[in-house]
């Protein structure tokens, strides 16, 4: 791709030059605002006909607890409470506002919308970390002070253990730059609301991958997108054949509980029917109870598009969508113009004034040719 | 002068090979070839079959720096429990086999080796193994080298002997693998020729870059790219030193003046900003608002001069503030010299004093100091390139560095510096030729 840069590529696209373009955090007030209703466009861009449309990505990022970890892995009551406490203090709302401009739902389990196994409402719901507001229809984090106690049932009464040392948890990363510090600074305040202390490990991408290759992580932060519009293709993150350190595996926590597995292989190769909706539900049950994850959220994308460019939706499996596109280039080109046209009016005043400028430094000349040289 | 040149150019030979040197160690003994493969093909469903036809198909299966002759003739891998394989030896002389496993938790399960030749007999085996050629591997061990001999055979025979290698594990792992391989006798120069180095480092002093590693022939792809950054750097550069030795003059003609003080101030301003505001400012004053320009993008031929002014304009703009400054130091340090006293006593005009006499003296340091630049224009810039999506060869750099592609990296390292070398040699050249004082022995 030549347009290295996004600013460039906005203005280019606000030019006319780019069909479509993504919204960047920067320019995102420019482009979308939030309202009662949801979101809309800004005048500035409806005023060029440009068109909205958001989807859903059937992807899922999650944080994965390392289960093989002697703190936080195993699948004993108290370590089981201790991953429900932290899944309930981070707050994957207010990540969503604050860094992704909304553009995002927490997930309730792997399974993104669009993909059968996923449920709205309150039987969607992941009743460890969430409940049903009935007044507002939709789900509501549990409060920290059920956390709290959680956490004090797990043994560590305050985030502290029974020494009286605050428990503290490794969180492995590839971010390092400047950039991350907001995120991991948010981080760090979901636990520490906890009284868990969050100690970041950053470290370039091959140690990153051989740390968790070997198992030597406790909490990482990793994302799934769907290769193909199946339950089977996230819920195998979780398969314990699976499991990264003994089989290189996809499954990052290491998860391996035998009810859940020998679900998983019966639910794997059916098509989809009420009987695999309710393998897959008592699937969910058992992993939304042990928590190996923090389920984290699926995004939203959003996509602008100009008036000349039809047959766009966002496409999120395959990018085989070329021969449906339809461009109407005469439009286009008008349009163009019409946005286009060259402002020569400062060019002229510059020159004059630059003229201008120069009879004072001419008289100058003039002067000191007639009289003494200047030392 | 001729041996001075020759001299400077024979000194310069050591000094790319030093940096040839370091650049291979930098590159290849913090990346190991294994690294680099897998960095290339992602982490989803790589063998080490991948990884080593990978590593083949650059060269980088080679030893570093001195190759004893050691090559692969044949790979089991535990995809069983019980597995079992002939390989076709090349006679009599020295092999290996090595058994690879790999992270720690996989290996630790019991393994045997055994390993066998048709016709018996005719091996040699190191001490490890029991007569009946088994041998049992220590559970955690992740790579182990055994070399044996095969006899020669006491009367002339038909065919080389085979040799079967049996390996029995508990948990089949394809990943798990033994690994055979065959001493060839090298001749002395190709020990140190089939090495990384030669073949992906020493080339690259002689301008053969080889290929990238997603396959594109590095030579051709510059050979592209030089043109667009040199249309950017070439302008910006003639036009820039144009623009600021005038203004310079300009400034210490009126010196003394409210014009000297105002531009000094100016300059400063202009050398403080970062070059970074000039090119988004640029783009959103010019191509934005007033629609003169487009903001970015490429050309070529006749139609590149249209995406070309904006970037010459701010590459002009950004260096303005610094140069003339300093050419402007230079230009009144020359104006208290004695020779225009002189010139003034005989009468002639101040406009004659200053862009005649005092420009020529003046030139030899500012000649001096923008010559060492002029190799670096090949090289085209980073900054400038990425905005104005210029495919030069800034841009060419930092694709490569994003995608990890060494090659490209280490060949544009390569490429800097002999630039550099020849700068630095083009400005002590031009000290003479400037400057009639200035004798080089």
């Amino acid at each position: 791709m030549l347009e290295k840069e996004s600013v460039p590529r906005w203005h280019k696209f606000l030019q006319g030059y780019y069909d479509t373009s993504g919204i960047t955090s920067d320019v995102f007030d420019q482009a979308v605002q939030v309202t009662e209703a949801g979101v809309e466009l800004t005048e500035a861009l409806r005023a060029k006909h440009i068109r909205l449309l958001t989807a859903v990505s059937p992807t899922t990022y999650y944080y994965a607890f390392n289960m093989l970890d002697d703190v936080v892995g195993g699948y004993d009551e108290r370590r089981r409470k201790l991953r429900q406490a932290l899944s309930i203090a981070l707050n994957t709302e207010e990540y969503i506002q604050i860094f992704l401009n909304g553009r995002g739902i927490p997930a309730q389990s792997p399974i993104p919308p669009g993909i059968f196994g996923y449920q709205e409402g309150p039987e969607g719901i992941n009743p460890v970390v969430y409940e049903w507001d009935a007044r507002l229809g939709r789900p509501r984090r549990k409060s920290l002070e059920v956390a709290r106690r959680l956490l004090a049932e797990a043994g560590y009464p305050g985030g502290r253990d029974a020494s009286g040392r605050p428990l503290v948890i490794f969180f492995d990363t590839t971010a390092a730059g400047p950039g991350s510090k907001p995120f991991l600074d948010w981080l760090r305040k979901q636990f520490a609301a906890l009284g868990v202390q969050l100690q970041v490990r950053a470290t370039d991408y091959n140690q990153f991958r051989n740390k968790v290759l070997q198992g030597n992580f406790q909490l990482i932060q990793w994302g799934w997108h769907a290769d193909y519009p199946d339950p089977e293709n996230f819920l195998f993150l979780l398969y314990g054949p699976n499991a990264k350190v003994r089989s290189q595996g996809e499954n990052a926590a290491n998860y391996d509980n035998p009810r859940f597995n020998a679900l998983f292989r019966r639910m794997e190769n059916m098509p989809n029917s009420p009987e695999r909706l309710a393998l897959i539900r008592e699937m969910l049950a058992i992993a939304r109870e042990d928590a190996p994850w923090i389920w984290g959220f699926h995004p939203v994308s959003f996509g602008l598009y100009h008036e000349w460019y039809h047959n766009a939706k966002p496409m999120l499996f395959g990018g085989n969508t070329l021969k449906y596109k339809r461009i109407d280039a005469a439009l286009r080109e008008k349009r163009r113009a019409e946005w286009n046209r060259p402002v020569t009016a400062p060019l002229w005043v510059a020159l004059a004034l630059f003229l201008l400028g120069t009879i004072p430094a001419t008289l100058t000349i003039y002067r000191r040719q007639r009289g003494v040289p200047q030392p | 002068m001729t041996a001075y040149i020759v001299r400077r150019v024979l000194y310069a030979i050591p000094i790319l090979l030093g940096v040839n040197v370091i650049v291979f160690v930098l590159f290849f003994f913090v990346n190991s070839p294994d690294d680099m493969a897998r960095a290339h093909l992602g982490h989803k469903r790589v063998t080490p079959e991948h990884i080593d036809r990978w590593k083949r198909e650059r060269s980088l299966h080679l030893p570093y720096f001195y190759n004893p002759g050691w090559r692969r003739i044949g790979s089991l891998p535990a995809s069983e429990r019980l597995n079992t394989a002939t390989f076709p030896t090349a006679g009599a002389g020295e092999y290996a086999l090595v058994v690879e496993a790999p992270a720690a938790r996989a290996a630790a399960q019991p393994r045997r080796l055994r390993l066998q030749s048709t016709p018996p007999g005719r091996l040699v085996l190191p001490d490890a193994f029991a007569p009946d050629g088994w041998l049992a591997l220590p559970a955690d061990t992740e790579r182990r080298r055994f070399v044996f001999r095969v006899t020669p055979a006491a009367a002339p025979e038909a065919e080389p002997p085979t040799l079967q290698v049996t390996f029995q594990v508990e948990t089949p792992a394809p990943a798990h693998r033994v690994l055979l391989e065959y001493k060839e006798p090298l001749p002395l120069l190709a020990r140190f020729t089939q090495t990384i180095f030669f073949q992906r480092s020493l080339k690259m002093l002689v301008f053969q870059y080889g290929t990238s590693d997603d396959g594109k022939d590095i030579g051709a792809e510059i050979a592209k790219r030089i043109g667009p950054s040199l249309s950017i750097t070439v302008p910006a550069f003639v036009l820039g030193l144009l623009l600021d030795v005038f203004f310079a003059m300009m400034v210490a003609f009126y010196r003394g003046t409210y014009v000297d003080y105002w531009a000094v101030f100016v300059c400063v301003i202009l050398m403080s900003i970062s070059a970074l505001f000039y090119i988004l400012g640029g783009q959103v004053l010019l191509g934005k608002y007033l629609r003169l320009v487009p903001i970015s993008g490429f050309d070529y031929g006749i139609y590149s001069l249209k995406f070309v002014v904006l970037p010459v304009l701010v590459a002009i703009i950004a260096g303005l503030g610094g140069q003339v400054r300093f050419y402007r130091t230079i230009f009144l340090e020359e104006i208290n010299k004695d020779y225009v006293r002189t010139a003034r006593a005989k009468g002639l005009p101040e406009s004659v004093v200053l862009f005649v006499h005092t420009l020529k003296n003046a030139m030899i340091p500012i000649l001096t100091s923008v010559v060492v630049s002029l190799p670096f224009l090949f090289a085209g810039s980073l900054l400038l390139e990425s905005f104005f999506a210029i495919p030069g060869m800034g841009s060419f750099m930092l694709d490569a560095i994003q995608r990890q592609d060494f090659a490209v990296v280490q060949a544009m390292v390569s490429l800097g510096s002999f630039l550099y070398v020849v700068g630095l040699l083009l400005t002590d050249i031009s000290y003479t030729l400037v400057d009639p004082r200035v004798r080089l022995e």
